[in-house]
């Protein structure tokens, strides 16, 4: 394919992603979509935090679907240049976890009413579940080893080793963000309002930190699996496995349930 | 549990919060071992510059109320020996300046707000 062939194609691919993006920013965020997020969190809506969910569910969805959109253009201009036809689901988590870690930067603390505050300190032992909490160290304890195997078998493949360079980075990423939402203000409001407020912290926290586990320990599987490709046995059957579950164990952990824990100290 | 600034007071913020913190270790409502927030969570949802929160906690930590570890944040200390007379007169002097500075705040002179805490206390006697 030529390089003229290559801009037009990314040039459409990028039209593309701008108008699934634009159609997932004006679609209205479903009524069942909102009660979903409330029982998941075990959260009693009501007119004043009703608003802040709708808005956090449509920057999420925006910025999460601009991503997917961007990981499916990238993937496709990549196999282009390889001539090669398919869908590779590592750019699609890479495009989800990017437009996730957006999203997270877009979405804005409470307003202050009064320079007032809780005193309670917010830690992820109150947002997270111990699964989710241990998702990411978990991940990428088996990415390493996953990569230290893949590189044993030595067949001069200098990509084995990406995923070295991959997980500090998504890693370092995680904490950051996670980070930032938990320091995202919280000035003193309603009880409704501030319930909300956590429920959403909780969640962006789950999706950011269950995603950065999927990837991290998914690229190191993918570069496992390209290098026993051709080969046969249960080591094979097992990491193919793990191919379908890891997404999926992922997906789970972003959208399990979770009771954001009470302030350690009376309001 | 709530912090609260006052932005038009002639108190600084820092002075503000600290004493306010004071408060809630000597009432006991922060139990020695309750962990504040960080710096950066308190400085956020108050709007101040993290420095402004910083400098209430170093005074709280000079004054022996709270222990900071790397790693474990800022919690209360545990409750000691009684505080020495020198410390007793700072704080009674803060406490008495914040009250003398909401009292021209409100428009009442240093005589009216004197008169106010005597009714006070004659009322709490028992």
């Amino acid at each position: 394919m030529s390089s003229l062939q290559t801009l037009a194609l990314t040039a459409a691919l990028s039209v593309v992603a701008a108008l699934v993006t634009a159609v997932a920013a004006d679609w209205p965020v479903s009524r069942q979509r909102v009660q979903r997020f409330a029982d998941r969190h075990d959260l009693h809506l009501t007119p004043d935090n009703s608003p802040l969910i709708v808005a956090y569910l449509a920057t999420t969805r925006r910025w999460r679907a601009a991503g997917l959109a961007g990981g499916l253009a990238a993937n496709t201009v990549t196999n282009l240049q390889h001539s090669r036809i398919g869908v590779s689901i590592i750019y699609l988590l890479a495009g989800w976890f990017a437009g996730a870690l957006v999203a997270e930067a877009r979405v804005a603390g409470l307003p202050a009413r009064r320079r007032a505050a809780s005193l309670a300190p917010r830690t992820l032992d109150r947002y997270l579940s111990r699964p989710a909490r241990r998702a990411l160290p978990w991940s990428v304890l088996a990415a390493l080893l996953l990569t230290a195997w893949a590189a044993t078998t030595d067949d001069g493949q200098a990509g084995r080793i990406v995923p070295l360079i991959v997980t500090p980075a998504v890693t370092l990423v995680v904490w950051l963000t996670t980070q930032r939402v938990l320091n995202r203000p919280q000035p003193a409001a309603p009880a409704d309002v501030l319930a909300a407020d956590n429920a959403i912290r909780s969640r962006s926290l789950h999706a950011v930190t269950a995603s950065g586990a999927t990837l991290v320990l998914y690229g190191a599987l993918d570069q496992a699996l390209t290098a026993v490709a051709g080969s046969s046995g249960p080591v094979v059957l097992v990491m193919l496995l793990g191919g379908v579950a890891v997404p999926w164990f992922g997906w789970r952990l972003a959208t399990a349930p979770w009771v954001v824990r009470p302030d350690p100290v009376p309001a | 549990m709530i912090v609260e600034v006052d932005p038009d007071s002639f108190v600084p913020p820092y002075e503000q919060i600290r004493q306010q913190i004071t408060a809630m270790i000597d009432s006991g409502v922060l139990a020695p071992g309750a962990r504040l927030p960080s710096i950066r969570q308190l400085a956020g949802d108050l709007g101040l510059a993290v420095n402004t929160v910083a400098r209430s906690y170093r005074e709280l930590e000079a004054a022996g109320l709270v222990v900071s570890r790397v790693g474990n944040g800022t919690t209360v200390a545990a409750s000691g020996a009684p505080l020495s007379q020198a410390e007793r007169h700072r704080r009674l002097r803060a406490a008495a300046d914040a009250y003398l500075a909401t009292a021209r705040r409100l428009g009442s002179s240093a005589e009216q707000a004197i008169d106010i805490l005597r009714q006070q206390e004659s009322h709490a006697r028992p």
